[in-house]
C-alpha cells in the first residue's frame, strides 16, 4: 500500500474482537511497536475507566442517550423521558438535587415502565438489552441498604 | 524502523497505562496525528459506552457463559445453573427477563455467598470476578420497592 494519511483511509464505524490496533509498549524503557487485538485491549483494561461527558438536566424533559452520565435536578415534581438506546449501551443517572420526585419513563423498558427518583442521591444504572429496552441493572441511594429509585 | 504493516508487528496481549496509541485529533478542521497514553484514552472516554457482543439467552439449566458480557435469563420452570470462573476484573451482567420459576445460579467460586436466586422478572445483577475469591455481586436491582433484586444465599 502506498503511503497514505490515516485521515484518507476508509472509516470503520464499529470493531470486532479480532480487529487489531497499533500500540506502543515499554514506553519508558524500550518503546516497541506492537499490534493488539480489540479483544485483548478491552478484556485487560490496565487502569480505571472514566467518562468525559456529563449532562446536567434540570427539570422535566428528555435526558440524553448520547452521554453516559446524567446528573438530574428537580425543582418540583417532574417527568423525564429517555429514548431507546443501542444494544449493550450503558446509562447512569444520578439524582443530585431533590426539589420533588423525578419520574423517568424510558421509551422501552424491560419489566417496568418508570423509575421514580425520590431522594437526592438516588442513582441507577441502565443497560439497553435489545428489543426489551432499558433494563435496570443497578439501583443505589442514601440511607438504609436497598435505598434508591423505585421501579414501577 | 523500516516500513512494516501493523499485522506484521509482534503481538501484545495486554496493555499498560503508559503504553501509547495513535490518534488523529481535530478531524473536521485540522487533522493532526498525536500519541495518547492508554490511561488518557480510557479515563476520558468522550462518548457513551456500548457493548457490541450479542447477548446470550440462557434458558432453564443452560449455563450463562463467561465470554458474553450480558446474559438474559429465561425460565420455564424452577431451574439451577452454574457460572464458571472468570478472569480478574471481568464484569458479568445478568438480567432475568422471563420468570417461569426461580433461577438459582451457583458460581463455581463466589465471594461471600454461594448462590444468587432470581425470583422476579426484571431482577438483575452485575458481578465482578475479583480474583481468588471469585465472583462478587457488585450491584443487585429489581422491580418494585427499592432493595428488590436477586437474593444472595
Amino acid at each position: 500500500m502506498a503511503d497514505k494519511k490515516i485521515t484518507a483511509l476508509a472509516a470503520a464505524t464499529s470493531t470486532t474482537t479480532a480487529d487489531i490496533a497499533h500500540l506502543v509498549t515499554g514506553v519508558a524503557t524500550n518503546p516497541t511497536n506492537k499490534k493488539i487485538t480489540v479483544a485483548n485491549f478491552w478484556n485487560k483494561i490496565p487502569g480505571f475507566i472514566g467518562l468525559l461527558g456529563l449532562e446536567t438536566k434540570t427539570g422535566a424533559g428528555a435526558i440524553s442517550v448520547t452521554v453516559t452520565l446524567t446528573n438530574l435536578i428537580s425543582e418540583g415534581v417532574i417527568a423525564n423521558q429517555i429514548a431507546n438506546g443501542i444494544q449493550g449501551q450503558l446509562k447512569v443517572i444520578v439524582f443530585i438535587t431533590d426539589g420533588g420526585t423525578a419520574t423517568l419513563t424510558p421509551a422501552t423498558m424491560n419489566d417496568g415502565t418508570t423509575l421514580a427518583f425520590a431522594d437526592a442521591g438516588d442513582a441507577a444504572m441502565l443497560m439497553y438489552i435489545g428489543a426489551s429496552g432499558w433494563a435496570v441493572i443497578s439501583q443505589a441511594g442514601p440511607g438504609t441498604p436497598g435505598a434508591g429509585p423505585t421501579v414501577g | 524502523m523500516a516500513d512494516k504493516k501493523v499485522t506484521a508487528l509482534s503481538a501484545a496481549t495486554a496493555s499498560a497505562t503508559a503504553d501509547l496509541a495513535h490518534i488523529i485529533t481535530d478531524v473536521a478542521t485540522g487533522a493532526t496525528n498525536k500519541k495518547i497514553t492508554v490511561a488518557h484514552f480510557l479515563t476520558k472516554i468522550p462518548g457513551f459506552i456500548g457493548f457490541a457482543d450479542t447477548p446470550q439467552t440462557a434458558t432453564d439449566e443452560t449455563e450463562p457463559n463467561i465470554t458474553s458480557l450480558l446474559t438474559l435469563l429465561v425460565t420455564t420452570t424452577a431451574s439451577t445453573a452454574e457460572l464458571a470462573n472468570g478472569i480478574q476484573g471481568q464484569l458479568k451482567v445478568l438480567v432475568f427477563i422471563t420468570d417461569g420459576g426461580d433461577q438459582v445460579l451457583t458460581p463455581d467460586t463466589m465471594n461471600d455467598g454461594t448462590t444468587l436466586t432470581f425470583a422476579d422478572a426484571g431482577d438483575a445483577a452485575i458481578l465482578m470476578y475479583i480474583g481468588a475469591s471469585g465472583w462478587a455481586p457488585i450491584s443487585l436491582a429489581g422491580p418494585g420497592t427499592p432493595g428488590a433484586g436477586p437474593t444472595i444465599g
